[in-house]
């Protein structure tokens, strides 16, 4: 794994888990579910899947 | 616990849910295809055994020699180099188990870019599989991306300028036919494209054809592409072609569009480089439902329509261009190649047999010629 992309990868974690964070926080359904969304193609690519 | 935190757990689980499913569904399409390795099959290798700095990787494709005892030529055919034109692979995989070759040699690789196989493009509703028939069951293979995975490549960027200094759209850092001759200190693609021209010229190859798919409105296609030294073999074939109902354009590889197999193998290797087009509409840009049927039928109303209004370079119409079509024209071709071949240079000769004619492929489809899976 080159170093590039080992940093891409740390920027999704640290963006997923305020993403996470953020849910908690959030008392708005419709934001959390949102949220939700965007978190999904974040977890694809960290794990390298998609 | 509050009540929104309580609902964000729930929303997470479902969350994981989805992600799980759409995970299971990409990972699938890293599954190799199944190829059944024929009688003419002597020995097969890996990429890796020319580059070995491919060894362990996911693009370490393989390589089938299809070899007689008598001396010969030597033809390489190579298909899958953008995995979403699936006649290439497919005329491959028919060479692979059906072919037997009696004077000579061939080495093939049914999918260059195996990357391009791991993934697809869902936002170009791309299938991600298509399916035969077969008398000993169904078979599929896998409809892949035109460009390397960006799991196995990235980032692209803004411009791909190539190793002839000539700017490119970024995307095109993946694409197979724009990293040739290849680099070993360059990208993985660019490290790819090294790998199969050291096959062609490690292994003497005197004949070299890459087999695509173009969309009907792009001006080549039904063609035949040839470097200024394989011009001659190339006139020749077209013109037996045309003898059999099939029409051919005839075009010489330009000097000036670097990177491409048609340039660049003849230019870096003694080989006669030709590159092959037929006519797919699943990757057109103005075809409409995108999905197997239309991979394999090619059928499809606004090409129809489009062809009415002269916008296209081949004929449509309601019959489309079916993948039997698209196979047979190309191993119909490559026959005539080889044949002339061996008129052109004796001491090249290579003969093979096995191999259905554009008619039988027709008649009886392609399923029909595909070797049960042991």
């Amino acid at each position: 794994m080159s170093i590039i992309t080992l940093i891409y990868r740390l920027i999704i974690l640290f963006l997923t888990v305020l993403i996470v964070q953020d849910m908690f926080k959030e008392s708005d359904f419709w934001n959390q579910l949102t949220s939700s969304l965007v978190i999904i193609p974040f977890i694809l690519r960290l794990f390298m899947i998609k | 616990m509050k009540k929104n935190q309580k609902i964000a757990i729930y929303i997470l689980i479902l969350t994981a849910i989805v992600i799980i499913l759409s995970a299971l569904e990409f990972v699938d399409q890293w599954k190799s295809d199944l190829i059944v390795a024929g009688s003419g099959v002597t020995r097969m290798a890996k990429l890796s055994d020319y580059y070995p700095e491919l060894r362990g990787k996911y693009c370490d494709t393989d390589i089938y020699f299809l070899e007689s005892n008598e001396p010969g030529g030597t033809v390489f055919v190579l298909g899958g180099t953008h995995p979403n034109e699936p006649s290439g692979m497919l005329s491959v995989v028919l060479l692979i188990e059906n072919a037997v070759v009696t004077k000579g040699r061939m080495i093939v690789i049914q999918q260059a870019n195996l990357s391009g196989y791991s993934h697809n493009d869902p936002q170009e509703g791309s299938p991600r599989k298509i399916h035969f028939n077969t008398p000993y069951g169904r078979r599929e293979f896998r409809y892949g991306s035109r460009a390397t995975n960006p799991i196995h490549q990235w980032p692209d960027p803004d411009i791909y300028i190539n190793q002839f200094g000539q700017s490119l759209s970024g995307s095109e850092t993946r694409n197979l036919n724009r990293g040739y001759p290849g680099d070993p200190e360059g990208n993985y693609t660019e490290k790819i494209c090294y790998g199969i021209l050291e096959v062609i010229k490690k292994e003497e190859c005197d004949l070299s054809i890459d087999l695509h798919e173009a969309s009907p409105e792009y001006p080549v296609i039904n063609a035949i592409v040839a470097h200024e030294r394989a011009i001659d073999l190339a006139s020749i074939a077209v013109l037996d072609l045309q003898m059999e109902d099939l029409d051919y354009n005839l075009e010489i590889s330009p000097p000036s569009f670097r990177g491409l197999t048609h340039r660049e193998w003849g230019d870096y290797s003694d080989t006669m480089a030709i590159l092959m087009e037929s006519a797919n509409a699943s990757q057109g840009r103005i075809r409409g439902r995108t999905d197997e049927a239309l991979v394999l039928t090619g059928k499809d109303k606004m090409y129809v329509k489009a062809a009415e209004l002269g916008r296209l370079y081949v004929p449509y119409d309601e019959k489309g261009h079916p993948i039997e079509e698209r196979v047979g024209r190309h191993l119909t071709a490559i026959g005539v190649l080889v044949e002339n071949m061996s008129l052109l240079f004796p001491d090249e000769t290579v003969e093979y047999y096995g191999i259905p004619s554009y008619q039988e492929l027709l008649q009886y489809g392609y399923g029909n010629y595909l070797q049960p899976v042991k």
